[in-house]
Protein backbone atom coordinates (compact mmCIF):
# COMPACT_ATOMS: atom_id res chain seq x y z
CA UNK A 1 0.00 0.00 0.00
CA UNK A 2 1.46 3.55 -0.84
CA UNK A 3 0.66 6.72 0.28
CA UNK A 4 -1.98 7.34 -2.28
CA UNK A 5 -3.53 4.14 -1.09
CA UNK A 6 -3.43 5.51 2.69
CA UNK A 7 -4.72 8.82 1.38
CA UNK A 8 -7.90 7.36 -0.22
CA UNK A 9 -8.35 4.69 2.91
CA UNK A 10 -8.69 8.00 5.12
CA UNK A 11 -10.92 9.47 2.01
CA UNK A 12 -13.06 6.88 2.27
CA UNK A 13 -13.62 6.97 5.98
CA UNK A 14 -14.86 10.77 5.65
CA UNK A 15 -17.22 10.01 3.45
CA UNK A 16 -20.62 10.44 5.11
CA UNK A 17 -22.84 7.17 4.51
CA UNK A 18 -24.81 8.00 7.82
CA UNK A 19 -28.81 7.27 7.11
CA UNK A 20 -30.15 9.31 10.37
CA UNK A 21 -33.98 8.04 11.55
CA UNK A 22 -35.26 11.19 10.16
CA UNK A 23 -33.90 10.37 6.51
CA UNK A 24 -34.89 6.81 6.84
CA UNK A 25 -38.64 7.80 7.58
CA UNK A 26 -38.56 10.82 4.83
CA UNK A 27 -37.56 8.11 1.88
CA UNK A 28 -39.60 5.51 3.55
CA UNK A 29 -43.14 8.07 3.01
CA UNK A 30 -41.40 9.08 -0.57
CA UNK A 31 -41.04 5.14 -1.61
CA UNK A 32 -44.74 4.48 0.03
CA UNK A 33 -46.32 7.44 -1.91
CA UNK A 34 -44.80 5.64 -5.09
CA UNK A 35 -46.11 2.52 -4.10
CA UNK A 36 -49.86 3.91 -4.11
CA UNK A 37 -48.91 6.51 -7.40
CA UNK A 38 -48.43 2.82 -9.29
CA UNK A 39 -50.89 1.37 -7.73
CA UNK A 40 -53.32 3.73 -8.90
CA UNK A 41 -51.36 4.39 -12.15
CA UNK A 42 -52.08 0.57 -12.93
CA UNK A 43 -55.84 0.83 -12.11
CA UNK A 44 -56.37 3.48 -14.25
CA UNK A 45 -54.29 1.45 -17.12
CA UNK A 46 -56.84 -1.26 -16.85
CA UNK A 47 -59.44 1.29 -17.26
CA UNK A 48 -58.37 2.89 -20.02
CA UNK A 49 -57.59 -0.52 -22.07
CA UNK A 50 -60.86 -1.41 -20.83
CA UNK A 51 -62.14 1.57 -22.28
CA UNK A 52 -60.18 1.52 -25.40
CA UNK A 53 -61.34 -2.32 -26.18
CA UNK A 54 -64.95 -0.92 -25.91
CA UNK A 55 -64.54 1.88 -27.90
CA UNK A 56 -62.80 -0.36 -30.79
CA UNK A 57 -65.45 -2.63 -30.36
CA UNK A 58 -68.13 0.43 -31.17
CA UNK A 59 -65.96 0.76 -33.99
CA UNK A 60 -65.99 -1.95 -35.61
CA UNK A 61 -69.61 -2.71 -35.13
CA UNK A 62 -70.47 0.68 -36.30
CA UNK A 63 -68.21 -0.30 -39.60
CA UNK A 64 -70.04 -3.36 -39.72
CA UNK A 65 -73.81 -1.42 -39.97
CA UNK A 66 -72.19 0.85 -42.12
CA UNK A 67 -71.34 -1.69 -44.50
CA UNK A 68 -75.16 -2.83 -44.44
CA UNK A 69 -76.26 1.05 -45.03
CA UNK A 70 -76.12 2.65 -42.30
CA UNK A 71 -74.66 6.38 -42.24
CA UNK A 72 -71.05 6.58 -42.74
CA UNK A 73 -70.83 9.30 -40.25
CA UNK A 74 -71.61 7.06 -37.74
CA UNK A 75 -67.89 6.18 -37.13
CA UNK A 76 -66.62 9.42 -36.48
CA UNK A 77 -68.01 9.21 -33.13
CA UNK A 78 -65.65 6.70 -32.11
CA UNK A 79 -62.67 9.38 -33.29
CA UNK A 80 -60.86 10.46 -29.83
CA UNK A 81 -61.27 14.30 -29.33
CA UNK A 82 -58.67 16.30 -29.72
CA UNK A 83 -57.22 17.13 -26.35
CA UNK A 84 -55.86 21.13 -26.23
CA UNK A 85 -51.98 20.49 -26.12
CA UNK A 86 -50.74 21.06 -22.41
CA UNK A 87 -48.24 24.25 -21.79
CA UNK A 88 -44.82 23.49 -22.89
CA UNK A 89 -43.39 23.33 -19.29
CA UNK A 90 -39.39 23.22 -18.73
CA UNK A 91 -37.39 20.72 -17.77
CA UNK A 92 -38.23 19.27 -14.40
CA UNK A 93 -34.81 19.87 -13.42
CA UNK A 94 -34.99 23.23 -13.39
CA UNK A 95 -38.02 23.18 -10.74
CA UNK A 96 -40.73 25.28 -11.19
CA UNK A 97 -43.82 27.42 -9.10
CA UNK A 98 -47.30 25.75 -10.87
CA UNK A 99 -49.38 28.59 -11.88
CA UNK A 100 -53.40 28.33 -12.09
CA UNK A 101 -54.47 27.58 -15.87
CA UNK A 102 -51.27 26.00 -17.06
CA UNK A 103 -48.58 28.32 -16.39
CA UNK A 104 -45.68 28.44 -14.67
CA UNK A 105 -43.06 30.29 -13.05
CA UNK A 106 -39.78 28.72 -13.73
CA UNK A 107 -37.40 28.60 -10.48
CA UNK A 108 -33.56 29.61 -11.49
CA UNK A 109 -32.42 27.20 -8.56
CA UNK A 110 -34.23 24.43 -6.92
CA UNK A 111 -32.11 25.05 -3.59
CA UNK A 112 -32.36 28.17 -3.57
CA UNK A 113 -34.95 31.04 -3.54
CA UNK A 114 -34.60 32.68 -6.90
CA UNK A 115 -37.63 32.20 -9.40
CA UNK A 116 -36.95 33.90 -12.86
CA UNK A 117 -40.66 33.95 -14.60
CA UNK A 118 -39.48 37.08 -17.13
CA UNK A 119 -41.59 37.09 -19.73
CA UNK A 120 -43.10 33.53 -19.33
CA UNK A 121 -46.01 34.39 -16.50
CA UNK A 122 -48.92 34.84 -18.70
CA UNK A 123 -49.62 38.09 -16.30
CA UNK A 124 -52.80 39.28 -18.95
CA UNK A 125 -55.45 37.46 -16.88
CA UNK A 126 -53.66 37.78 -13.69
CA UNK A 127 -51.63 35.09 -12.35
CA UNK A 128 -51.08 34.14 -8.63
CA UNK A 129 -47.88 33.09 -7.24
CA UNK A 130 -48.25 30.90 -4.04
CA UNK A 131 -44.46 29.34 -2.41
CA UNK A 132 -43.85 27.82 0.45
CA UNK A 133 -40.74 29.17 -0.02
CA UNK A 134 -39.19 33.08 -0.50
CA UNK A 135 -39.18 33.51 -4.10
CA UNK A 136 -38.11 36.92 -6.60
CA UNK A 137 -40.22 36.75 -9.40
CA UNK A 138 -39.19 38.56 -12.62
CA UNK A 139 -42.07 39.91 -14.21
CA UNK A 140 -41.08 42.24 -17.28
CA UNK A 141 -39.16 45.13 -15.90
CA UNK A 142 -39.83 45.09 -12.49
CA UNK A 143 -38.30 41.72 -9.77
CA UNK A 144 -40.79 41.13 -7.46
CA UNK A 145 -39.70 39.51 -4.00
CA UNK A 146 -42.32 37.08 -2.59
CA UNK A 147 -41.66 36.02 1.32
CA UNK A 148 -42.44 32.33 2.73
CA UNK A 149 -45.74 31.25 2.79
CA UNK A 150 -46.50 34.74 0.59
CA UNK A 151 -49.24 34.71 -2.28
CA UNK A 152 -49.34 37.43 -4.45
CA UNK A 153 -51.50 38.02 -7.60
CA UNK A 154 -49.49 40.15 -10.73
CA UNK A 155 -51.43 41.31 -13.64
CA UNK A 156 -50.80 43.78 -16.69
CA UNK A 157 -52.61 46.64 -15.51
CA UNK A 158 -52.56 49.84 -18.16
CA UNK A 159 -49.19 51.01 -18.53
CA UNK A 160 -47.76 48.47 -16.30
CA UNK A 161 -48.18 45.76 -13.87
CA UNK A 162 -50.26 45.41 -10.80
CA UNK A 163 -49.15 43.42 -7.80
CA UNK A 164 -51.85 42.37 -5.44
CA UNK A 165 -50.20 41.27 -1.87
CA UNK A 166 -52.84 38.69 -0.88
CA UNK A 167 -50.36 37.04 2.09
CA UNK A 168 -47.35 38.22 3.48
CA UNK A 169 -45.14 41.72 2.20
CA UNK A 170 -43.95 41.33 -1.29
CA UNK A 171 -41.36 44.12 -2.27
CA UNK A 172 -40.75 45.08 -6.19
CA UNK A 173 -37.95 46.74 -7.49
CA UNK A 174 -37.55 47.87 -10.99
CA UNK A 175 -34.62 48.55 -13.72
CA UNK A 176 -33.73 52.51 -13.02
CA UNK A 177 -33.53 51.29 -8.96
CA UNK A 178 -36.64 52.14 -7.41
CA UNK A 179 -38.26 50.17 -5.02
CA UNK A 180 -41.98 49.66 -3.34
CA UNK A 181 -43.03 47.84 -0.61
CA UNK A 182 -46.85 46.25 -0.90
CA UNK A 183 -48.50 45.32 2.50
CA UNK A 184 -50.24 42.46 2.98
CA UNK A 185 -54.07 43.30 1.19
CA UNK A 186 -52.54 46.41 -0.81
CA UNK A 187 -52.54 46.49 -4.89
CA UNK A 188 -50.17 48.63 -6.38
CA UNK A 189 -49.90 49.91 -9.80
CA UNK A 190 -46.64 49.72 -10.72
CA UNK A 191 -46.23 51.96 -14.02
CA UNK A 192 -43.51 54.36 -15.50
CA UNK A 193 -44.36 57.52 -14.52
CA UNK A 194 -45.92 57.05 -10.95
CA UNK A 195 -43.20 55.23 -9.60
CA UNK A 196 -44.46 55.40 -5.81
CA UNK A 197 -41.20 55.96 -3.99
CA UNK A 198 -39.92 58.55 -7.29
CA UNK A 199 -36.60 56.71 -7.28
CA UNK A 200 -36.81 57.00 -10.68
CA UNK A 201 -38.83 55.80 -13.48
CA UNK A 202 -39.29 52.06 -14.16
CA UNK A 203 -37.87 50.84 -17.53
CA UNK A 204 -41.48 50.80 -19.91
CA UNK A 205 -43.15 47.11 -19.10
CA UNK A 206 -44.64 45.29 -21.32
CA UNK A 207 -48.18 46.10 -21.80
CA UNK A 208 -51.23 44.93 -23.69
CA UNK A 209 -51.01 48.20 -26.13
CA UNK A 210 -47.55 47.28 -26.36
CA UNK A 211 -47.88 43.81 -27.15
CA UNK A 212 -50.24 44.44 -29.26
CA UNK A 213 -47.86 46.74 -31.27
CA UNK A 214 -45.20 44.58 -30.74
CA UNK A 215 -47.36 41.57 -32.71
CA UNK A 216 -48.45 44.04 -35.63
CA UNK A 217 -44.57 45.08 -36.00
CA UNK A 218 -43.21 41.60 -35.79
CA UNK A 219 -42.26 40.18 -32.63
CA UNK A 220 -38.80 38.80 -33.02
CA UNK A 221 -39.76 34.82 -33.84
CA UNK A 222 -37.57 33.21 -30.79
CA UNK A 223 -39.14 35.63 -28.60
CA UNK A 224 -42.47 34.51 -29.08
CA UNK A 225 -41.23 30.92 -29.01
CA UNK A 226 -39.80 31.47 -26.11
CA UNK A 227 -42.92 33.16 -24.40
CA UNK A 228 -44.49 30.19 -25.30
CA UNK A 229 -42.45 28.07 -23.23
CA UNK A 230 -40.95 26.56 -26.41
CA UNK A 231 -36.96 27.14 -25.78
CA UNK A 232 -35.98 24.30 -28.15
CA UNK A 233 -37.26 25.99 -31.22
CA UNK A 234 -36.42 29.47 -29.63
CA UNK A 235 -32.88 28.72 -29.38
CA UNK A 236 -33.50 27.44 -33.33
CA UNK A 237 -34.96 30.76 -34.03
CA UNK A 238 -32.32 32.85 -32.43
CA UNK A 239 -29.33 30.50 -33.79
CA UNK A 240 -30.55 30.77 -37.76
CA UNK A 241 -31.06 34.57 -37.05
CA UNK A 242 -27.50 34.73 -36.04
CA UNK A 243 -28.62 36.39 -32.47
CA UNK A 244 -28.85 39.71 -34.43
CA UNK A 245 -32.38 40.02 -32.85
CA UNK A 246 -31.20 40.05 -30.04
CA UNK A 247 -31.34 43.63 -28.17
CA UNK A 248 -27.98 44.95 -26.25
CA UNK A 249 -31.13 45.40 -23.53
CA UNK A 250 -31.45 43.36 -20.11
CA UNK A 251 -34.88 42.03 -21.08
CA UNK A 252 -33.37 40.86 -23.92
CA UNK A 253 -30.28 39.52 -22.78
CA UNK A 254 -31.95 37.58 -19.78
CA UNK A 255 -34.19 36.24 -21.89
CA UNK A 256 -31.66 34.83 -24.61
CA UNK A 257 -30.31 33.29 -21.73
CA UNK A 258 -32.82 31.87 -20.65
CA UNK A 259 -33.71 30.39 -23.94
CA UNK A 260 -29.60 28.96 -24.38
CA UNK A 261 -29.85 27.37 -20.97
CA UNK A 262 -33.58 25.33 -21.13
CA UNK A 263 -32.89 24.50 -24.71
CA UNK A 264 -30.03 22.87 -23.14
CA UNK A 265 -27.05 25.03 -24.91
CA UNK A 266 -25.45 26.15 -21.47
CA UNK A 267 -21.85 27.82 -23.22
CA UNK A 268 -24.40 30.13 -25.83
CA UNK A 269 -25.68 31.50 -22.24
CA UNK A 270 -22.67 33.11 -20.94
CA UNK A 271 -22.22 35.69 -23.74
CA UNK A 272 -25.34 37.44 -22.99
CA UNK A 273 -25.29 36.66 -19.37
CA UNK A 274 -21.69 38.68 -19.22
CA UNK A 275 -23.08 41.20 -21.10
CA UNK A 276 -25.71 42.21 -18.76
CA UNK A 277 -23.22 41.95 -15.95
CA UNK A 278 -20.12 44.17 -17.92
CA UNK A 279 -22.40 46.76 -19.99
CA UNK A 280 -25.68 47.20 -17.40
CA UNK A 281 -23.69 46.90 -14.22
CA UNK A 282 -26.47 49.79 -12.95
CA UNK A 283 -29.41 47.42 -14.07
CA UNK A 284 -31.36 46.43 -11.12
CA UNK A 285 -31.07 43.10 -13.18
CA UNK A 286 -27.58 42.93 -13.23
CA UNK A 287 -26.98 41.13 -9.82
CA UNK A 288 -29.31 38.19 -10.79
CA UNK A 289 -27.58 38.16 -14.30
CA UNK A 290 -24.11 37.47 -12.72
CA UNK A 291 -25.59 35.13 -10.16
CA UNK A 292 -27.09 32.59 -13.17
CA UNK A 293 -23.78 33.16 -14.80
CA UNK A 294 -22.58 31.76 -11.74
CA UNK A 295 -24.74 29.07 -11.56
CA UNK A 296 -24.22 28.70 -15.23
CA UNK A 297 -20.10 28.08 -14.93
CA UNK A 298 -20.52 25.76 -11.67
CA UNK A 299 -22.69 23.19 -12.68
CA UNK A 300 -23.61 23.21 -16.44
CA UNK A 301 -19.92 24.09 -17.82
CA UNK A 302 -17.63 22.70 -14.90
CA UNK A 303 -15.74 25.82 -14.82
CA UNK A 304 -15.93 26.26 -10.49
CA UNK A 305 -13.39 29.24 -10.18
CA UNK A 306 -15.12 31.09 -13.13
CA UNK A 307 -18.32 30.57 -11.16
CA UNK A 308 -16.70 31.56 -7.55
CA UNK A 309 -16.05 34.96 -9.56
CA UNK A 310 -19.22 35.17 -10.86
CA UNK A 311 -21.23 34.95 -7.68
CA UNK A 312 -18.38 37.76 -5.78
CA UNK A 313 -19.79 39.79 -9.14
CA UNK A 314 -23.03 38.86 -8.26
CA UNK A 315 -22.82 39.96 -4.77
CA UNK A 316 -20.42 43.21 -5.16
CA UNK A 317 -23.51 44.71 -7.08
CA UNK A 318 -25.94 44.55 -4.64
CA UNK A 319 -24.24 44.07 -1.17
CA UNK A 320 -27.79 44.06 0.27
CA UNK A 321 -29.81 42.69 -2.14
CA UNK A 322 -31.76 39.45 -1.58
CA UNK A 323 -29.07 37.28 -3.81
CA UNK A 324 -26.20 38.52 -1.71
CA UNK A 325 -27.15 35.28 0.96
CA UNK A 326 -27.27 32.84 -1.86
CA UNK A 327 -24.37 34.12 -3.90
CA UNK A 328 -22.23 34.03 -0.99
CA UNK A 329 -23.00 30.52 -0.17
CA UNK A 330 -22.49 29.62 -3.77
CA UNK A 331 -19.12 31.14 -3.42
CA UNK A 332 -17.87 28.57 -1.16
CA UNK A 333 -19.25 25.86 -2.30
CA UNK A 334 -17.63 27.10 -6.32
CA UNK A 335 -14.50 27.66 -4.61
CA UNK A 336 -14.24 23.96 -2.63
CA UNK A 337 -14.70 22.48 -6.02
CA UNK A 338 -11.98 24.41 -7.51
CA UNK A 339 -10.01 23.20 -5.09
CA UNK A 340 -9.69 26.54 -3.59
CA UNK A 341 -9.80 25.53 0.32
CA UNK A 342 -8.21 29.07 1.53
CA UNK A 343 -11.09 30.69 -0.13
CA UNK A 344 -14.26 28.43 0.65
CA UNK A 345 -13.21 28.90 4.18
CA UNK A 346 -12.66 32.74 3.93
CA UNK A 347 -16.17 32.88 2.27
CA UNK A 348 -17.53 30.13 4.60
CA UNK A 349 -16.68 32.40 8.05
CA UNK A 350 -17.46 35.94 6.28
CA UNK A 351 -20.98 33.79 5.29
CA UNK A 352 -21.58 32.39 8.83
CA UNK A 353 -20.50 35.95 10.41
CA UNK A 354 -23.58 37.54 8.22
CA UNK A 355 -25.76 35.10 8.26
CA UNK A 356 -25.58 32.77 11.63
CA UNK A 357 -28.98 31.81 10.79
CA UNK A 358 -29.20 31.69 7.08
CA UNK A 359 -30.98 29.20 5.17
CA UNK A 360 -27.12 27.54 3.96
CA UNK A 361 -25.68 27.98 7.58
CA UNK A 362 -25.64 24.17 8.05
CA UNK A 363 -23.65 23.63 4.48
CA UNK A 364 -21.72 26.28 4.50
CA UNK A 365 -20.40 25.66 8.46
CA UNK A 366 -18.43 22.67 7.17
CA UNK A 367 -16.06 25.10 4.95
CA UNK A 368 -15.84 26.76 7.98
CA UNK A 369 -12.71 27.87 9.98
CA UNK A 370 -14.50 26.31 12.81
CA UNK A 371 -17.14 23.75 12.00
CA UNK B 1 -38.02 -11.83 10.72
CA UNK B 2 -41.10 -11.73 8.71
CA UNK B 3 -39.82 -11.52 5.72
CA UNK B 4 -37.26 -14.55 6.04
CA UNK B 5 -40.41 -16.50 6.46
CA UNK B 6 -41.90 -15.77 3.44
CA UNK B 7 -38.72 -16.28 1.25
CA UNK B 8 -38.68 -19.67 2.30
CA UNK B 9 -42.30 -19.86 1.69
CA UNK B 10 -42.15 -21.36 -2.27
CA UNK B 11 -45.61 -20.76 -2.89
CA UNK B 12 -45.24 -16.94 -2.53
CA UNK B 13 -44.82 -14.98 -5.18
CA UNK B 14 -45.15 -11.38 -4.14
CA UNK B 15 -44.39 -9.41 -0.73
CA UNK B 16 -46.92 -7.54 1.02
CA UNK B 17 -46.90 -4.41 2.38
CA UNK B 18 -45.94 -4.89 5.95
CA UNK B 19 -43.02 -7.07 4.28
CA UNK B 20 -41.73 -4.74 2.32
CA UNK B 21 -41.29 -2.36 4.65
CA UNK B 22 -40.34 -4.32 7.22
CA UNK B 23 -37.04 -5.38 4.42
CA UNK B 24 -36.90 -1.41 3.83
CA UNK B 25 -36.33 -0.84 7.66
CA UNK B 26 -33.47 -3.51 7.89
CA UNK B 27 -31.78 -2.78 4.72
CA UNK B 28 -31.94 0.86 3.68
CA UNK B 29 -28.82 1.59 5.28
CA UNK B 30 -26.92 -0.30 3.83
CA UNK B 31 -28.20 0.39 0.60
CA UNK B 32 -28.26 4.02 1.34
CA UNK B 33 -24.62 4.18 1.87
CA UNK B 34 -23.96 2.01 -1.51
CA UNK B 35 -25.64 4.51 -3.35
CA UNK B 36 -24.66 7.41 -1.73
CA UNK B 37 -20.51 6.36 -2.00
CA UNK B 38 -20.81 5.45 -5.54
CA UNK B 39 -23.37 8.62 -6.48
CA UNK B 40 -21.28 11.49 -3.71
CA UNK B 41 -24.97 12.87 -3.97
CA UNK B 42 -27.64 13.21 -1.25
CA UNK B 43 -30.99 13.40 -3.52
CA UNK B 44 -29.43 10.88 -6.22
CA UNK B 45 -28.76 8.36 -3.59
CA UNK B 46 -31.95 8.72 -2.55
CA UNK B 47 -33.87 8.41 -5.57
CA UNK B 48 -31.97 4.75 -6.25
CA UNK B 49 -33.00 3.38 -2.28
CA UNK B 50 -36.53 4.22 -3.55
CA UNK B 51 -35.99 2.77 -7.28
CA UNK B 52 -33.93 -0.39 -5.28
CA UNK B 53 -36.94 -1.12 -2.64
CA UNK B 54 -39.69 -0.45 -5.59
CA UNK B 55 -38.23 -3.25 -7.48
CA UNK B 56 -37.73 -5.32 -4.54
CA UNK B 57 -41.47 -5.73 -4.59
CA UNK B 58 -41.43 -8.34 -7.80
CA UNK B 59 -37.69 -8.71 -7.92
CA UNK B 60 -36.95 -10.86 -4.54
CA UNK B 61 -40.12 -12.81 -5.22
CA UNK B 62 -37.66 -15.10 -7.03
CA UNK B 63 -35.34 -15.66 -4.22
CA UNK B 64 -35.02 -18.33 -1.92
CA UNK B 65 -32.06 -18.30 0.29
CA UNK B 66 -32.26 -15.35 2.99
CA UNK B 67 -28.85 -14.55 2.50
CA UNK B 68 -29.38 -13.46 -0.99
CA UNK B 69 -31.17 -10.93 -0.28
CA UNK B 70 -28.80 -8.66 0.62
CA UNK B 71 -26.71 -9.56 -2.21
CA UNK B 72 -29.74 -8.92 -4.47
CA UNK B 73 -29.71 -5.06 -3.00
CA UNK B 74 -26.51 -4.56 -4.04
CA UNK B 75 -26.73 -5.98 -7.19
CA UNK B 76 -29.67 -3.76 -8.20
CA UNK B 77 -28.23 -1.20 -6.38
CA UNK B 78 -25.41 -0.87 -8.53
CA UNK B 79 -27.58 -1.38 -11.58
CA UNK B 80 -30.08 1.90 -10.43
CA UNK B 81 -27.10 3.96 -9.49
CA UNK B 82 -25.29 3.28 -12.71
CA UNK B 83 -28.22 4.00 -14.95
CA UNK B 84 -28.21 7.72 -12.69
CA UNK B 85 -24.75 7.97 -13.21
CA UNK B 86 -25.50 7.41 -17.20
CA UNK B 87 -28.48 9.83 -16.83
CA UNK B 88 -26.49 12.71 -14.97
CA UNK B 89 -23.73 12.48 -17.65
CA UNK B 90 -26.46 12.34 -20.46
CA UNK B 91 -28.26 15.60 -19.27
CA UNK B 92 -25.03 17.35 -18.78
CA UNK B 93 -23.88 16.07 -22.17
CA UNK B 94 -26.44 18.33 -23.31
CA UNK B 95 -26.27 21.06 -20.46
CA UNK B 96 -28.85 20.09 -18.24
CA UNK B 97 -27.06 18.95 -15.14
CA UNK B 98 -28.19 20.43 -11.74
CA UNK B 99 -25.77 18.26 -10.00
CA UNK B 100 -24.87 19.99 -6.43
CA UNK B 101 -21.29 19.77 -5.95
CA UNK B 102 -20.14 16.61 -4.01
CA UNK B 103 -20.99 17.70 -0.30
CA UNK B 104 -20.60 13.77 1.54
CA UNK B 105 -18.36 14.38 3.83
CA UNK B 106 -18.59 13.56 7.00
CA UNK B 107 -19.29 16.24 10.09
CA UNK B 108 -16.06 16.06 11.90
CA UNK B 109 -14.45 16.45 8.71
CA UNK B 110 -11.85 19.57 8.80
CA UNK B 111 -12.21 21.85 5.88
CA UNK B 112 -9.31 20.89 3.52
CA UNK B 113 -10.25 16.88 3.89
CA UNK B 114 -13.48 18.26 3.11
CA UNK B 115 -12.14 19.99 -0.13
CA UNK B 116 -10.27 16.29 -0.99
CA UNK B 117 -13.30 14.83 -0.63
CA UNK B 118 -15.04 16.85 -2.90
CA UNK B 119 -11.89 16.89 -5.43
CA UNK B 120 -12.36 13.16 -5.04
CA UNK B 121 -16.21 13.28 -6.58
CA UNK B 122 -15.09 15.63 -9.02
CA UNK B 123 -12.75 13.20 -10.44
CA UNK B 124 -14.84 10.60 -10.33
CA UNK B 125 -17.16 12.51 -12.48
CA UNK B 126 -14.57 11.73 -15.12
CA UNK B 127 -14.78 8.05 -15.31
CA UNK B 128 -17.24 6.28 -17.46
CA UNK B 129 -19.85 4.63 -14.77
CA UNK B 130 -18.79 1.44 -14.32
CA UNK B 131 -15.13 1.77 -13.61
CA UNK B 132 -16.28 4.15 -10.94
CA UNK B 133 -18.65 2.14 -9.35
CA UNK B 134 -16.24 -0.91 -9.57
CA UNK B 135 -13.27 1.15 -7.80
CA UNK B 136 -16.02 2.60 -5.39
CA UNK B 137 -16.65 -0.67 -4.62
CA UNK B 138 -13.44 -1.56 -3.68
CA UNK B 139 -11.56 1.39 -2.32
CA UNK B 140 -14.18 3.35 -0.56
CA UNK B 141 -17.11 0.37 0.10
CA UNK B 142 -13.93 -1.91 0.58
CA UNK B 143 -15.51 -5.20 -1.29
CA UNK B 144 -13.22 -7.67 -2.47
CA UNK B 145 -12.66 -8.06 -5.71
CA UNK B 146 -14.70 -10.98 -6.79
CA UNK B 147 -17.62 -9.49 -4.61
CA UNK B 148 -16.87 -6.22 -7.36
CA UNK B 149 -17.34 -8.71 -9.98
CA UNK B 150 -20.34 -9.96 -8.89
CA UNK B 151 -21.74 -6.96 -8.08
CA UNK B 152 -21.12 -5.12 -11.22
CA UNK B 153 -22.27 -8.09 -12.94
CA UNK B 154 -18.82 -8.74 -14.91
CA UNK B 155 -15.90 -10.87 -15.71
CA UNK B 156 -13.37 -10.70 -12.43
CA UNK B 157 -10.64 -9.66 -15.29
CA UNK B 158 -12.83 -6.79 -16.10
CA UNK B 159 -13.70 -5.87 -12.63
CA UNK B 160 -9.78 -5.46 -11.98
CA UNK B 161 -9.38 -3.81 -15.39
CA UNK B 162 -11.85 -1.11 -14.17
CA UNK B 163 -10.76 -0.54 -11.24
CA UNK B 164 -7.00 -0.30 -11.82
CA UNK B 165 -7.61 2.45 -14.66
CA UNK B 166 -9.95 4.52 -12.11
CA UNK B 167 -7.09 3.99 -9.27
CA UNK B 168 -4.67 5.25 -11.87
CA UNK B 169 -6.51 8.38 -12.93
CA UNK B 170 -7.19 9.29 -9.84
CA UNK B 171 -3.56 9.18 -8.52
CA UNK B 172 -2.90 11.22 -11.49
CA UNK B 173 -5.80 14.03 -10.49
CA UNK B 174 -5.19 14.40 -6.82
CA UNK B 175 -1.64 14.96 -7.21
Amino acid sequence: MNDFDRDIERLGELVDVEWTDARAKRVERALLARRERRAKTRVIGIGFALASAAALAVVVQRRAVDTHGAPIAATSAAAPATAPAPPTAPPEHVGRVELPGGGFATLLDPASNVTVAADRVDVHGGARLVSPRAIHVHVAAFLIDVPAGGEVVVAESTGGVRVSAVHGRARATWSAGGARDIDEGETADLVATTAPEGAGSAAPPRTKAASAAKEASGEAPWKTLAGAGDYDRAYEALREGGGQRVADAPNDLLLAADVARLSHHPAQAVAPLESIVRDHAGDARAPLAAFTLGRVLLEELARPGDAADAFAKARALAPSGSLAEDALAREVEAAARAGDAARARQRADEYLERYPQGSRAATVRRYASAP
Amino acid sequence: MPQLDVMEDKRRETWDERELTDLYRQHVRYVGAIAQRILGQREDAEDVVQDVFIDAQRGLSGIREPAAVRGWLATVTVRKARRKLRIRTFRAAFGAGTAEPADVAAAGASPEERAQVTRLYALLEHAPANERIAWVLRYLEGEKVEDVATQCECSLATAKRWIARTHAMLERGMR
